[in-house]
């Protein structure tokens, strides 16, 4: 009880304290004005924190579903999506032959650059050292890179 | 709504199979919380944007390996982006992170009652991120999780694979770090609520 808050009443404001132990916290608040002041402190610093949290979750993403299945297909694996069958192949490498799972997921894990060797969709030097000024310049080229998806139907998620 | 869980479940054994349909629905149900912990931790949206790229595109290869017995799938994916993020802000930390923060979150002005308020917002906001950089990576990592992304100490334990302890002790030590650097600047209290209430829409 005269002892001062070791975390900053951390677990008081997160409210993590048995009763015993918060009465105990509460009854020293009471009488030491150092740690009140330390407790506002703190409070208005994970408030802050928390309201910066907010703030981000206003922040629209930039690309979308196209960008990543044109990774995980490539964009010439099935120039004719809309004929193509429904089931997609980039789990199948775990069902065939050993010699094909070393090419397939060779493929796989480079589809963008087996594929489209002169548009890489990203980790471009450029977007490696892009700045806020070259933002509008990566972004371009992400729409034009999702374009080549090309596909001819927009699947939506079942359901939800 | 509908059973979220057993949905997912649905979504992850089609996914397995080859169903694009299903692939995308756990995309846009999770693609979301993932770009805004990378947002978090990064500071920069087109980075963010990258990760949540880039964690999707290997989980969703690796999806057969998710094992809903040990996690929970979006502590997983978090745990996927996480490392992405971390090799990031390796490979590129610049000077201008920061400034790009504060330029995602600027509004226009007509949006601020006053433009004194919006900058007395962006003062207290432009302390706080400078007191955040300088905590350690395990640290600032630990604090944001919790506060800004909102985890529990359990999964940021899983996701920064450090433990619910440790987890819990780094954001203590990130707190204390914080409000001491935060109360060295004498801000008082009114600034303080100034700042977080411009800070609202
Ligand atoms: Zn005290």
């Amino acid at each position: 009880m005269k002892q001062h808050f070791s975390d900053d009443g951390l677990a008081f404001l997160e409210k993590r304290l048995t009763p015993e132990a918060r009465a105990q916290a509460e009854a020293h608040l009471r009488q030491c004005a150092e740690c009140r002041a330390q407790l506002g402190e703190t409070r208005r610093a994970i408030a802050a924190l928390n309201e910066a949290g907010r703030a981000l979750g206003r922040v629209p993403m930039r690309s979308g579903w196209a960008a990543v299945r044109q990774r995980l297909l490539g964009p010439d694996v099935f120039p004719r999506r809309a004929h193509a069958p429904m089931r997609v192949p980039w789990q199948a490498s775990v069902t065939i032959s050993m010699a094909a799972l070393a090419l397939v997921s060779n493929l796989a894990l480079n589809p963008v650059r087996a594929a489209t060797p002169t548009v890489p969709l990203i980790q471009t030097p450029a977007a490696m050292i892009a700045t806020v000024s070259d933002a509008a310049t990566v972004q371009v080229v992400r729409v034009s890179q999702s374009t080549l998806a090309a596909p001819t139907r927009t699947p939506a998620p079942r359901g939800g | 709504m509908y059973n979220s869980e057993e949905r997912l479940n649905e979504w992850i054994a089609a996914a397995c199979a080859g169903d694009e349909l299903a692939a995308e629905a756990i995309y846009r149900r999770f693609s979301p919380a993932v770009f805004r912990m990378a947002l978090a931790l990064l500071g920069d949206a087109d980075d963010a944007d990258e990760v949540t790229q880039d964690a999707f595109v290997y989980a969703l290869r690796a999806l057969a390996r998710f094992d809903p017995s040990r996690s929970a799938f979006q502590t997983w994916l978090f745990t996927i982006a996480i490392s992405r993020c971390r090799n990031k802000r390796r490979r590129k930390w610049l000077n201008t992170v920061p400034l790009a923060w504060f330029a995602r979150l600027e509004r226009p002005a007509a949006d601020a009652r006053s433009m004194e308020d919006w900058l007395t917002a962006r003062g207290v906001q432009r302390e706080l991120w400078a007191a955040v950089q300088s905590l350690s990576p395990n640290l600032r990592e630990a604090v944001t999780l919790r506060f800004v992304t909102g985890l529990t100490y359990a999964d940021i334990g899983a996701v920064a694979g450090c433990g619910a302890r440790a987890a819990e002790s780094r954001v203590r030590t990130a707190v204390v770090a914080l409000r001491k650097r935060l109360m060295a600047q004498g801000r008082t209290e009114a600034d303080w609520r100034e700042a977080i209430e411009a800070l609202r829409q």
